[in-house]
């Protein structure tokens, strides 16, 4: 389906104020203007019939295409948990969309395959067109939501900044249909663009990969700071927020770390900010590393209790004690998981049905 | 005759082979290059917060949207920076 400017949704444009954004060609009607690319931190300069790092956004005749714009390559439903998020309408089913790209280059990308692909990969394409993905616009992907009993819209896979526009689209119309919206992403997004996208979205799981700059740095090839000013603008604009950290030996694994990681989410996030510690697996360009020993994941649980975090949880170890929720008042079992499945919610009217403490979170 | 000829074409043999394996040495480490470049550790990866440039294949893409396999939608957030060679 071809997606032309004339099919543009009507809904208000999220231009984020002082970005000095021109439509059109460069003074002279040249049409080999470079283009600067003000969506994320990279602010890429492209000359014509370039992209950007992202590989999504293309520069054709001096006009930025957001290229994905309605091209899935991958539309699923997904159990909430998945995401994850462990405090937001749980059991409800999520359905999740992604095109391909990313503005980071993680070594350890468990997506790498659609994440560091091109929208022109013919392999990609035809695997999307035999899944059915392909070319689902905004109001369709609502409207199959509503079809089968999603309760919620997920742009996720890749990274639903370099889609911007169809990420953004689709969080409105689902506002306008009673379907709520997440993103799963790493922020790494100018504070312009990321605060009208928040402004659209009821729930986000953000991946902190590390919190050492350097290591941020040679891993995905990006600043940390802008993944953490990211954490903070969506939780400045009431987004419920749950953090990610995907626990790596002899990266990101040292007590140190994981204590600096939970330190700056009591303090700058609040403790209520559920994160989850997520088991590792060899992938992708780190094949050297072996899995997450439990125990490490185990002592990240432990340092983040010391933190005053009130919600830490294991992932990717299904049965694990980590995955449960227990009530912080009176330290009751309220959510029992295995793996992505509710087994039982002891949720009463968004408090816990043993003590009546109101459980921070999003509930049905 | 044959005789006489057979250590001058022993040695154009060797001239051959010299030059086979010097340009098999080339592509070998040509390649090796490309697996280098495209390997871990990610020290080749873009660093920092500047975003890697790449080449579009134009004509692929142009016939891409075209047929509607790709999306001409404009991009939010951009600005027009110069004329081409702009920095």
């Amino acid at each position: 389906m071809s997606q032309g400017a004339s099919e543009r949704a009507p809904g208000k444009r999220t231009q984020a104020k002082g970005l000095g954004r021109r439509k059109g060609r460069a003074p002279g009607g040249s049409k080999t203007a470079w283009v600067h690319c003000q969506l994320c931190p990279r602010e890429c300069r492209i000359p014509p019939n370039h992209s950007g790092d992202c590989r999504v956004r293309i520069n054709l005749d001096g006009r930025l295409v957001a290229s994905t714009y309605g091209r899935s390559c991958a539309v699923h439903i997904d159990p909430i948990e998945k995401k994850p998020l462990f405090h937001f309408l749980p059991g409800s089913r999520n359905l999740s969309f992604a095109t391909v790209g990313c503005n980071l280059h993680c070594t350890h990308c468990q997506n790498h395959r659609i994440s560091q692909a091109s929208p022109w990969d013919e392999t990609v394409r035809v695997q999307s067109l035999r899944q059915g993905a392909f070319g689902v616009l905004p109001q369709e992907l609502v409207a199959l939501a509503k079809a089968r009993g999603c309760q919620s819209v997920a742009a996720t896979y890749t990274e639903p900044i370099v889609f911007y526009e169809y990420t953004r689209e689709t969080a409105e119309r689902c506002r306008e249909a009673g379907v709520k919206s997440v993103t799963v992403t790493a922020g790494y997004a100018n504070p312009g663009p990321l605060r009208a996208l928040c402004r659209l979205v009821d729930a986000s799981n953000l991946d902190i990969k590390t919190m050492n700059p350097a290591a941020f740095r040679r891993n995905s090839g990006g600043e940390l700071k802008h993944v953490l000013r990211g954490a903070v603008i969506a939780r400045e604009e009431d987004v419920w927020l749950e953090i990610t950290n995907l626990v790596i030996p002899t990266f990101n694994d040292s007590t140190a770390e994981m204590r600096k990681l939970c330190r700056f989410v009591a303090k700058e996030l609040g403790p209520e900010t559920p994160v989850h510690f997520s088991r590792f697996f060899p992938n992708y360009r780190m094949r050297n590393l072996p899995p997450t020993p439990v125990e490490t994941l185990a002592r990240a649980r432990e340092i983040a209790r010391e933190e005053g975090l009130l919600f830490a949880y294991v992932g990717n170890l299904p049965g694990n004690d980590g995955e449960h929720t227990r009530c912080p008042g009176c330290g009751e079992l309220v959510i029992q998981r295995v793996g992505y499945r509710v087994r039982s919610l002891g949720v009463n009217k968004g408090a816990c049905g043993s003590c009546g403490r109101p459980l921070e979170g999003v509930w049905q | 005759m044959e005789i006489e000829n057979q250590p001058e074409d022993s040695l154009a043999r060797g001239r051959r082979s010299l030059i086979f394996v010097g340009v098999l040495g080339l592509v070998l480490a040509t390649m090796g290059a490309v697996v280098v470049e495209h390997a871990y550790p990610p020290g080749s990866l873009p660093l920092g917060a500047d975003g890697e440039i790449r080449p579009v294949p134009t004509e692929l893409l142009r016939s891409q949207i075209r047929s509607g396999r790709i999306s001409d939608r404009e991009a939010d957030h951009w600005r027009v920076k110069g004329e081409e060679g702009a920095p």
